[in-house]
């Protein structure tokens, strides 16, 4: 239901979108003219630093001067980089299976009847399992290793897409069909040349919500069954009472995930050029 | 990605040296994949492993570690692994599930007397000193159902509670010493190294030390691997199990040296200086089924388990007899 819900908001109609520009301008596109949501981050640092400080005394609550000595250190040391590419490796091929698996099975759904009629089902009772719940099933059947953790992150990436890729096939405008239709063109084509271009900003609101998932399970997957990546690493930290080095992991993460969702807007500004810019992002 | 360049760079400088070897037949090191817990109760393992004690076997370990060790004995019933670190509890059950599992070596125990490796704590000056006062009160417990909460449970009842009246809230460890301070549970059952780092902050003080105040050198984990692997492989497990004993040698006659030191910290990441100052386990190489049968008592008082276990059935002979 997430997915469909989201898939109507976020093709608003379009906007304008014009901003206010000036000597600043690049400065400001940079930031993305987010500047009273950086100052709020910010301020909530500020905060955090106070309180690890003065008001909160507990081990798990270090200031974020001792944070940042940690991510220094990692830097330097070069374990956050390996513990960063081990996992955004396992991300990037379960996301590219789970993503490309889902719109060739969502492009067949939403055009062949019986495909429909035999996944749909499926789909629907599979579709709300949160993995973890799963997890030991699949350690019976994939192991320990980076076999388990691609398939449960194409697992989740792969039913946002799906289900935004039927809805998007199914709201094509009957219009540009009957066209193809008229020019005789083959099945295969029309799919390829129309449906799928036409469709494609549901799917990339659905390759969007994945995306988010996709980083968020990663971590998951590691933290259940892991001996490397960011959740083995994040957890290890913690029964190692090494908070400052569990926080400085989590910061990246959070940057991390902030730029893929940013990388990811301006891959579809570029794709769908023809369709709209979302004025809310 | 790590494993990945490892093993390529391993596959580059072995297709490189192979013309260099090829003439000569060289023993085939067996290669064994061990789940574990980065904590300093398989310290044994690691030190065997980075003293090379496996290699001169000719066995070659890659281990597996799982933070909480969930995974391992899954893991092992599905031949991912071929030998996993596991608490005793859960091997209990699982043996009782005729999961064809038996233990191969000791692993980590608690000795005759405290300090045990964990303890009940509470805010200072609470005044909860017996189980009879814990009625009506939550202890925090790792994990409902396994050997914090047994005993947990046992000690409550040992000293004049009763253990049904008392609440046991799961806790992460790391957060128990957060969780008594903030007055979220009135006690917490925690293990080290947070238990030291808790006393050391004055944040926590020691009410009580249920391990070894309900039973004396209680086995709390071992190693484990399955009966048909041990049947096909029985010298690979004599192989490991002396490598291993090796490595508790090691350790015991170099306890709190910088060196040992320096191999736990690599492998559970704490600090040095933190690993001093810490309660250690019992290294145990073999163990004794006596401890097992009292363990199994407690668990069928508790209503963790019905009928009887047969200890002695539990052990392969490199268990039973330390192997030289």
């Amino acid at each position: 239901m997430a997915g469909r819900a989201a898939a109507r908001s976020t093709p608003a109609p379009p906007g304008p979108q014009s901003r206010p520009g000036g000597a600043s301008a690049p400065l400001r596109r940079l930031a993305g003219g987010r500047a009273s949501g950086f100052a709020l981050i910010a301020a909530l640092l500020a905060l955090w630093q106070v309180s690890a400080e003065h008001w909160v005394r507990s081990e798990n609550w270090p200031p974020l001067t001792a944070i940042a000595r940690a991510f220094l250190d990692g830097v330097r040391s070069g374990e956050l980089a390996e513990v960063f590419g081990s996992s955004l490796y396992r991300l990037a091929i379960g996301y590219g299976i789970g993503a490309a698996a889902a719109i060739l099975v969502g492009l067949l759904m939403a055009t062949v009847r019986t495909v429909h009629r035999a996944l749909e089902p499926l789909v629907e009772l599979l579709r709300p399992i949160p993995v973890p719940a799963i997890v030991p099933p699949l350690i019976l059947l994939l192991g320990l290793d980076d076999k388990l953790k691609i398939f449960i992150v194409a697992f989740s990436t792969f039913f946002p897409v799906l289900v935004n890729t039927v809805q998007g096939v199914r709201a094509i405008d009957p219009v540009p069909l009957a066209v193809a239709r008229t020019f005789r063109h083959s099945r295969l084509r029309t799919l390829l040349r129309v449906a799928l271009p036409a469709s494609l900003p549901y799917v990339m609101a659905g390759l969007r919500i994945s995306l988010a998932l996709a980083l968020i399970v990663t971590v998951v997957a590691e933290m259940i069954a892991g001996s490397a990546g960011i959740g083995y690493h994040i957890v290890t930290m913690q029964y190692a009472m090494r908070a400052a080095d569990m926080y400085a992991a989590i910061f990246v993460l959070a940057a991390i995930g902030y730029l893929l969702n940013r990388a990811f807007l301006l891959a579809e500004r570029r794709l769908l050029h023809w369709y709209r810019t979302d004025k809310t992002e | 990605m790590r494993l990945t360049r490892r093993r390529f760079t391993a596959a580059a400088a072995a297709a490189g040296a192979l013309p260099l070897i090829a003439p000569r037949v060289r023993a085939q090191a067996v290669k064994l994949r061990v789940s574990t817990i980065p904590i300093i109760d398989t310290a044994g393992l690691q030190i065997a492993m980075a003293k090379g004690f496996f290699k001169e076997q000719d066995l070659e370990i890659d281990t597996t570690p799982t933070a909480g060790g969930a995974a391992g004995l899954p893991a092992l019933a599905a031949g991912q692994v071929q030998i996993a670190f596991s608490n005793i509890i859960s091997t209990v059950l699982a043996v009782k599930q005729n999961l064809g599992f038996l233990i191969v070596s000791g692993g980590s125990g608690t000795g005759d007397a405290p300090p045990d490796l964990a303890g009940i704590v509470t805010k200072p000056g609470a005044g909860l000193k017996t189980g009879k006062d814990f009625e009506g009160k939550t202890i925090a417990v790792n994990t409902r159902n396994n050997i914090i909460w047994l005993y947990a449970r046992a000690w409550v009842k040992k000293t004049g509670g009763d253990p049904d009246k008392v609440t046991y809230l799961e806790v992460p460890f790391p957060q128990m010493i957060d969780a008594v301070r903030g007055g979220r549970v009135d006690a917490a059952f925690v293990v080290e190294p947070f238990f030291s780092a808790g006393q050391a902050s004055k944040a926590v003080e020691l009410v009580a030390w249920p391990y070894s105040s309900t039973q004396k050198r209680i086995p709390v984990a071992q190693f484990v691997a399955s009966k048909a692997y041990i049947e096909a492989n029985p010298g690979t497990i004599e192989k490991f199990v002396r490598a291993y004993n090796k490595g508790v040698d090691w350790m015991n006659a170099n306890k709190g040296g910088d060196e040992w030191a320096g191999i736990i910290a690599g492998y559970t990441r704490l600090k040095p200086e933190q690993i001093k100052s810490i309660g250690l386990p019992v290294f145990e190489k073999t163990v004794d089924p006596r401890g097992i049968d009292e363990t199994v008592a407690l668990m069928r008082e508790h209503k963790m388990l019905e009928g009887a276990v047969d200890a002695k059935a539990m052990l392969y002979k490199t268990a039973v007899e330390a192997v030289k």
